[in-house]
């Protein structure tokens, strides 16, 4: 494979395979722009007579910003609440091995077998009982369920990526353990902080099954449930759902294209660890 | 910071032990307690409703039913329909997540132009949100005018033919997943050392041996950890089902986290569905506890 020959073969497959993998992706964004012809006997792969008609249709006939605008809500306060404590766990869980910090180890693997579905039920009757149902600020608190232990688990592969003596300097140096945290390892994890948060954030603004069961009014919903629910009109305008789509995947990929050298080696380096 | 706060008062010039500790539980304890709200309680609270009789909407205490719940699904055969389901579409996907992801990770670990470029467009399907991608699903497989039938020539009832549902699921949530499997099966191809490579070329193996011989076993660290987390995070997986066939047709696709969920929230029978989604976890930690017995303990 060293000749420019066989390069250039290994790229023509890799394209191939690659782009037949995001065809998916590529008919969301063609279905959205094309015109009235959608509903033909052989659709063509090519946008016909594009136009943006349906991203105006559906501002026009859902209250798309109120979604998105929940959406943004939901999905910064997951990340400004899991955070915080997913930094203070993982840095805990990196240094120290005390009994308190193996439980939660232990309670971390576990929420990984939990899903949604049995989450829900008991959610569902707590926040009935103390009135966080059909609030964002439910959603939020719900959502952290499964962003932290992943915070968790990505932050600590880098604070363990740290070395230990850098600690241990600072300490000597007289930092509190707050100090040596704060001006020490803070500056140097920041880059994974802001990759796991960025992360956590695309969790949320994706959730859609706790957005589902724990919100019902439709001025609380987010853009998961709403987008949803385009499915269950009576005729589907299917134009005017891929642009609701594309709306909807736009954040999370631009996002997704930032962090996306850091979420990789943050996950592997979790995974390849165990 | 906030986290700077509790241990403010321990100036000194060396930390001691004591001290250390108290950091550690400090910095622990907020995540410790939500993780105790968002698993334990929930927990305790499913395992005490699914021995009673609770409706979802009346919030009037539910009546003791004992095991009648569980003694009801373990004799119904919709419950062994949906672990066999489940089972099914777990391996299936677990499988198919792995082979897509080993070959995008094979092609995409050679040496060509552009190589960046295509390593993070192959992540996409994994970026998407599920919602977004499974209505797109369900356009590109609708019987009539989808795309899917246009191309292959071919009439088929993708999400509605009660024989053909289930693979359509499980080909979909493949398509979600093997993204994880390319990352990881990545880092893996890359942590195997070259020397390998160039010995085995020494020795004038070829290709194929290489590929068994060598590329197989370095494999093995990322292997047992990766298809672990694949049988995870499919066994409770429940949006793409719930959105693409809801469980239909006729149970056809009904894995025991969708039915779980129809149970509460369509059909209000709380301590019913509590049974089942208790059921369910049984058998995920089941699989977890053989599967970490027999593929993970050698390198702990």
């Amino acid at each position: 494979m060293r000749t420019p020959k066989g390069r250039i073969a290994v790229l023509v497959v890799a394209i191939i395979v690659v782009f037949a993998l995001n065809f998916p992706v590529y008919w969301m964004l063609v279905q959205s722009i094309t015109g009235e012809s959608m509903f033909s006997e052989r659709p063509s792969l090519l946008p016909r007579d594009p136009s943006l008609k349906a991203f105006r249709r559906i501002c026009e006939a859902k209250p798309i910003g109120q979604w998105f605008i929940n959406t943004l809500i939901v999905a910064v306060g997951t990340v400004a609440l899991s955070m915080p404590l997913a930094a203070g766990a993982a840095f805990s869980l990196s240094r120290y091995k005390t009994r308190l910090n193996s439980i939660t180890g232990l309670a971390i693997l576990g929420t990984q077998m939990l899903s949604a579905s049995l989450l829900a039920i008991p959610i569902y009757v707590l926040f009935r009982r103390t009135g966080l149902h059909d609030k964002l600020g439910g959603l939020i608190v719900a959502n952290t369920a499964f962003t932290l232990p992943m915070s968790i688990w990505v932050l600590k592969g880098f604070f363990d990526g740290i070395p230990k003596e850098l600690d241990q300097a600072a300490m000597i140096d007289g930092c509190t353990v707050g100090q040596m945290i704060y001006r020490v390892i803070m500056p140097l994890v920041l880059p994974g902080m802001v990759a796991v948060s960025i992360f956590a954030f695309i969790l949320a603004w994706d959730e859609f099954f706790f957005a589902r069961t724990l919100v019902s009014s439709q001025a609380n919903w987010v853009l998961s449930v709403g987008l949803s629910s385009f499915r269950e009109e009576f005729t589907i305008e299917w134009s005017d759902m891929m642009a609701a789509a594309v709306l909807f995947t736009i954040p999370p990929i631009v996002l997704f294209m930032f962090i996306q050298k850091h979420l990789v080696s943050g996950l592997t380096g979790g995974a390849v660890k165990g | 910071m906030r986290k700077a706060s509790p241990n403010a008062a321990t100036t000194g010039m060396i930390c001691s032990n004591s001290a250390m500790t108290r950091a550690s539980a400090a910095l622990i304890l907020p995540a410790a307690i939500i993780m105790g709200a968002v698993v334990i309680y929930p927990i305790l609270t499913t395992m005490g409703l699914s021995l009673t009789d609770a409706p979802l909407i009346s919030l009037s205490p539910p009546s003791f039913a004992g095991l009648s719940n569980y003694a009801n699904w373990l004799s119904n055969p919709d419950f062994w329909h949906s672990l066999w389901i489940t089972l099914i579409y777990t391996f299936g996907v677990t499988i198919g997540s792995y082979a897509i992801g080993l070959i995008t990770a094979l092609l995409l670990n050679m040496e060509f132009p552009g190589r960046a470029i295509l390593r993070g467009l192959v992540l996409l399907p994994w970026a998407i949100p599920e919602v977004a991608a499974v209505m797109t699903w369900n356009w590109m497989l609708d019987y009539q005018f989808g795309v899917v039938n246009s191309l292959l020539g071919s009439q088929v009832g993708w999400v509605t033919d009660s024989a053909m549902a289930l693979w359509t699921v499980t080909m979909v949530t493949i398509w979600k997943q093997f993204p994880l499997a390319t990352v990881v099966l990545l880092a893996g191809l890359q942590a195997i050392p070259r020397e390998l490579y160039e010995a085995a070329n020494a020795d004038g193996a070829s290709r194929l041996q290489q590929f068994i011989h060598v590329t197989l076993p370095g494999l093995k660290p990322v292997n047992s950890v990766l298809v672990m987390l694949l049988i995870l995070y499919t066994f409770k997986r429940i949006s793409i089902i719930y959105l693409l066939t809801g469980g239909g047709p006729a149970r056809a696709t009904e894995i025991l986290p969708v039915s779980t969920y129809l149970e509460a929230f369509k059909y209000f029978r709380l301590g019913s569905a509590s049974a089942i989604g208790i059921l369910a976890l049984a058998f995920t930690f089941l699989i977890t506890l053989v599967y970490s017995r027999l593929f993970l303990r050698e390198e702990a």
